[in-house]
């Protein structure tokens, strides 16, 4: 019997060899092919973006991130820098001839949202009017300016103030300096003696300013200026941000003192992640600090710059949403949209908040440093300050009444009125801090009226300029303002009143108040760098120009709404 | 009149008065000053967190600055808007702006001392917690009128005195106060708000207390609501036909009377008490005088008079609380129009309270035996003692349990309780007088009871006229003679009826019986209820 091999046998051997080796050649080519694209991808990764220290790619530790320059358009756009203008008793006389202030283009918004509005600001020396004013304006804080704190009172006599009215102060004293009422000694010794003050003022709980403080003895007073606390309000804290930024930026020497003043306080309940802005107040059963949010369309925005000039994210709080229009003599006015019936906070539509937006910040947005003055790199709120001072106009020549209107202290019970273009579902509504409707005060406000005469130059505002351009008492300042009903001068004289007035004075001389900072590194954004003191209290790293406020646009009217 | 004007002009001026210390502060520049003045601390009279009505509430000032009020009250209470501040300034409107037809209220600075003003009218609340209102520029010629959209109702000079509650409550049912002079209206003012001013007025001088805000007042937290457990019972029931009657709308009309009733009450029954006291030990005693001493003619005859002078003062006071009694159920169809949803309206709880304690200790220690007594009066001592229900309103209440009996009810309003009782006493107290000859024990007893008069006439003046109430407190404070004051009262009363404007006017007149006196009134309430007729 002999043994014979299978031919199916062989087969499947033969197959079981193809397979074999055709599985070593694909599984070695995928290998190759593999390792080689990842070499050379990796390779080419790492020889195009190096880490470079300090560069995009570097994470930066903490200790470092203050030494790193605040990303402003000049830098990042390479564009030309403003310069600080000269004071006016050091220009040249043909000084206006050489400045580009004629418009470039067109009203209306570019493609980066900034916006070119319709009306020009006024530019010049100052008339002998107008400098009497600025003397006469200047006459309040030489009066009512406290020797021993450098504090002004907010009112005449009465020793308090706020920081909003110590913000005025500032500007006040600014203007003077530059429109050289007074020398940088004098200047110098105020404003130092100011800073030392407000730097040894005893905080609301330790957090950031009490809403206000007696000026003869610093203390923290109540309302009815006893010894105590009310809260802080973070509209003033904007405000006053917003003059310690032009105080640093235009005067370098003072710029350690202002950075050790702002880095006492305690920004974390002020400032939230959303960019919103808050203020603190106590409550009457329990005595706990309770936090609100704090500012409506106008003040909320103007107050927001102030805190993104050092360095915050007030995304929300710049944000003109959710607003409403009303349509009053053709023209549609913005007013916050927020319910006063659910939120308990009026929406007051007065001049004050655009007007200072306009003379301090051009209506700029704050990481802009290098726009020419004709554009309004914050497009919306330059727009919206046009309706508002279109309205007032329209007002006067459909009425009759010549119309400034903003928030102003009176003579006698109730004291303090908003003298609205809109509130509350009314125009032209005079309201008191509680609500009541008392229309016999209402007012052309001085500042106002000045303020518009310097950022409109028009008809309209040459008559308001003549209505108040004499209305002051030599000794004691500026009058708050003409009643609408014919009951006179409102006598009473404000630091709030007779700041603004300068500034816009100064604003005339030298345009948009806020000039670029110079210097490089700030004390503000390296100091406490080695303790977790930053982290506790909210302070910012030198913005990037991912951190920069957006600039958004609205729709703008094209033609009159009746 | 003249006085009455001369003294309303001077109380004027004393209001005024830290209105021109104001002005002058004003007037010197001082701004310092003036600031201080207006919100210092100690100025601070009312906590905004305590409601003054039912559904207000305290909200945050939006103060800009560095001075003012941080908080205030808002709310919406009888038809007016109101808002205040802690230092009592208010402002009243039926508009929700509160910018027209506004009653504003002025404190004086570190005082609970206010004063309203609405155009010429002025008001401001008297030592003895009445209202006491003020125009300028008055003559004595001039004509006062209350006027709604179709009828006046002429108003005596009287209201610029101390009102008396009848008049509040007219004046607070609305309308328009016009001043006349011969065929000229020099000033018509609206009175919308007068009753929550002057309801305001009173709880800033109470301090706050609820308790003296009108019966009916929404008091907070104290609302009786209208449940789905009472949304079946009568008083509740939405329907312009004549609604059931209910204890709620009648006690509604009584509310500014209470008070003043409840303590005229008081003063009576302690005299009352007092006089059977008297007559009980007299009684005791007469045997063994009588045979000890001779009856004395003439002392016996003058104590005889002393003591009918006594019992007219006594009816005087009955006759008081018959003029509020009537007055209140007079004025009441203004407040609640016909197809007005009624409400139950009680005291405050704790008013309420106090004042059920004091009726039943008063209640307690008359010794009088039930059976003894008329049935209404049975019927009242049930219901007041019993129930808990306040005299006028016991009162109107079982005059609408007979209704079928119009006689009956016509003579249980002249007849009052009090009437009753005082004229049981009197009966009593004469045959005693004429059975009894002694009088040594009894003389001494008078002038205890004189003592204690005294104090009663002092609490009366606040229905005195308004020359009395031109030298309070200082006048008050004075001892003067209970029989003097009371002689004014009825001086006051003569000038009054002999005065042709004055149909509100006399109180002796009332409590005589003398209901026609009310016919005008009642003629032009009628007309205004009933247009059609």
């Amino acid at each position: 019997m002999t043994k014979q091999s299978s031919p199916s046998r062989k087969s499947w051997v033969f197959a079981a060899l193809v397979l074999a080796s055709s599985s070593a050649i694909i599984g070695g080519t995928a290998w190759g092919v593999g390792n080689a694209a990842r070499d050379m991808f990796l390779f080419r990764e790492e020889e195009e973006e190096p880490i470079v220290a300090g560069g995009a790619l570097d994470r930066i530790p903490a200790l470092m991130r203050g030494n790193q320059p605040v990303a402003v358009t000049s830098v990042v756009r390479q564009e030309p820098r403003r310069q600080k203008p000269p004071r006016m008793c050091e220009m040249s006389s043909n000084y206006f001839d050489g400045l580009d202030l004629e418009r470039g283009r067109a009203p209306g918004y570019d493609r980066r949202n900034a916006y070119v509005r319709n009306f020009q600001s006024r530019r010049g020396f100052l008339t002998d009017r107008e400098l009497k004013a600025a003397h006469v304006a200047w006459r309040y804080f030489e009066n009512f300016t406290q020797e021993n704190t450098g504090l002004a009172n907010s009112v005449g006599n009465y020793p308090s103030t706020t920081l909003w009215d110590t913000a005025s102060y500032i500007a006040g004293a600014v203007a003077a300096y530059e429109l050289c009422i007074i020398e940088k000694p004098d200047f110098d010794q105020r404003m130092m003696r100011l800073l030392t003050t407000i730097k040894g003022l005893d905080l609301f709980r330790g957090e950031m300013p009490n809403k206000v403080y007696h000026t003869q003895t610093g203390e923290k007073v109540d309302y009815t200026n006893k010894p105590g606390e009310i809260g802080f309000s973070a509209l003033d804290i904007g405000r006053f941000l917003v003059w310690m930024r032009i105080l640093k930026n235009r005067y370098p020497y003072l710029a350690n003192t202002i950075d050790s003043v702002l880095l006492k306080w305690d920004y974390s309940n002020a400032v939230d992640e959303e960019g919103v802005l808050w203020g603190a107040f106590v409550d009457k059963e329990t005595g706990e600090t309770v936090y609100a949010q704090e500012g409506r369309l106008g003040y909320e925005e103007y107050a927001a710059k102030g805190f993104a000039l050092w360095g915050f994210q007030p995304i929300l709080a710049h944000r003109a949403e959710p607003f409403l229009t009303a349509s009053i003599f053709g023209v549609q006015v913005p007013y916050d949209g927020r319910d006063p019936r659910v939120f308990h906070s009026q929406n007051y539509v007065v001049t004050e908040s655009y007007l200072q937006d306009g003379l301090e910040l051009g209506w700029d947005m704050p990481h802009d440093d290098s726009s020419p003055e004709w554009l309004s790199t914050d497009g919306w709120r330059a727009e919206f300050a046009d309706r508002i001072y279109q309205v007032q106009e329209n007002r006067w020549r459909q009425t009759g009444f010549m119309t400034a209107r903003s928030e102003h202290n009176v003579k006698g019970p109730p004291y303090f009125t908003y003298d609205t273009i809109f509130s509350d579902g009314y125009p032209w509504n005079t309201v008191t801090p509680r609500g009541d409707y008392v229309p016999d005060h209402a007012a052309v406000a001085a500042k106002a009226a000045i303020g518009m005469w310097v950022l409109w130059d028009t008809e309209y505002t040459d008559a308001l300029f003549d209505a108040i351009i004499e209305l002051y008492d030599p000794e004691n300042g500026m009058y708050e303002g003409l009643y609408e009903r014919g009951q006179g001068r409102v006598e009473i004289f404000t630091a709030n009143n007779n700041g603004i007035i300068l500034t816009a004075l100064l604003h005339k001389v030298q345009g948009p108040i806020l000039t670029p900072y110079t210097g490089n590194t700030e004390v503000w954004y390296t100091a406490f760098r080695d303790q977790d003191i930053r982290q506790k209290r909210n302070m910012p790293d030198p913005p990037t120009q991912a951190d920069w406020l957006p600039a958004i646009r609205h729709s703008v009217q094209k033609e009159a709404d009746f | 009149m003249n006085r009455a004007l001369s003294l309303s002009a001077f109380i004027a001026a004393l209001a005024a008065a830290p209105v021109a210390v104001a002005q002058t502060i004003a007037a010197s520049g001082d701004t310092d000053t003036q600031l201080s003045a207006a919100f210092a601390s100690e100025n601070v009279i009312l906590d905004t967190r305590l409601l003054f009505a039912d559904g207000a509430r305290e909200a945050q000032q939006n103060l800009r600055g560095a001075f003012g009020w941080p908080t205030f009250q808002e709310g919406l209470v009888e038809g007016v808007y109101f808002r205040f501040d802690p230092d009592g300034y208010a402002r009243f409107s039926p508009s929700p702006r509160l910018d027209d037809d506004v009653f504003e209220v002025v404190c004086r600075p570190r005082t609970y001392s206010c004063m309203a003003q609405k155009g010429a009218l002025r008001m401001v609340l008297t030592d003895q917690k009445a209202i006491h209102l003020m125009m300028d520029g008055l003559q004595p010629t001039d004509q006062l009128f209350l006027a709604d959209t179709t009828t006046e109702l002429a108003l005596p000079m009287r209201i610029l005195e101390p009102l008396e509650l009848q008049f509040e409550r007219l004046l607070s049912t609305g309308g328009d106060l016009v001043v006349r002079r011969g065929e000229n209206t020099l000033a018509t003012i609206s009175l919308k708000g007068f009753g929550a001013v002057t309801a305001y007025l009173r709880w800033i001088s109470a301090r706050q207390d609820y308790t003296v805000l009108p019966t009916g007042w929404p008091v907070p937290n104290a609302r009786t609501g209208t449940t789905r457990e009472t949304l079946t019972e009568a008083q509740n029931w939405v329907n312009p036909m004549p609604q059931p009657l209910s204890i709620g709308q009648v006690s509604q009309g009584a509310a500014y009377a209470d008070e003043d009733s409840a303590a005229a009450l008081d003063a009576m029954q302690t005299d009352l008490t007092e006089l059977r006291r008297l007559l009980e030990n007299r009684q005791n005693e007469a045997t063994t005088i009588e045979a000890a001493q001779p009856p004395a003619a003439d002392p016996v005859q003058e104590q005889m008079k002393q003591m009918e002078a006594m019992i007219q003062r006594l009816q005087n006071e009955l006759g008081q609380l018959s003029v509020a009694t009537t007055a209140v159920k007079l004025a009441q169809p203004l407040q609640q129009p016909a197809p007005l949803q009624p409400q139950p309206q009680f005291p405050s709880p704790q008013a309420n309270a106090e004042w059920r304690d004091q009726v039943q200790q008063d209640v307690d220690s008359t010794p009088m035996p039930s059976d003894a007594l008329p049935d209404e009066v049975r019927h009242l001592q049930y219901l007041v003692a019993e129930m808990g229900l306040d005299p006028k309103t016991a009162l109107v209440l079982m005059q609408f349990i007979k209704p079928e009996d119009q006689a009956a009810q016509s003579d249980a309003i002249s007849r009052s309780y009090h009437d009753t009782l005082a004229q049981t006493i009197l009966e009593e107290l004469e045959a005693d007088l004429n059975a009894s000859a002694a009088a040594i024990d009894l003389e001494r007893a008078l002038e205890t009871s004189d003592n204690t008069k005294k104090t009663d006439a002092q609490a009366d003046t606040q229905d005195a006229p308004a020359e009395d109430m031109a030298a309070a407190p200082a006048a008050v404070a004075e001892d003067t003679p209970a029989e003097d004051q009371a002689a004014d009262v009825v001086a006051e009363t003569d000038m009054a009826a002999d005065d042709p404007t004055v149909e509100l006017a006399s109180d002796t007149q009332v409590a005589a019986g003398q209901s026609d006196l009310y016919q005008p009134i009642g003629a032009y309430f009628e007309t205004i209820l009933n247009p059609t007729q």
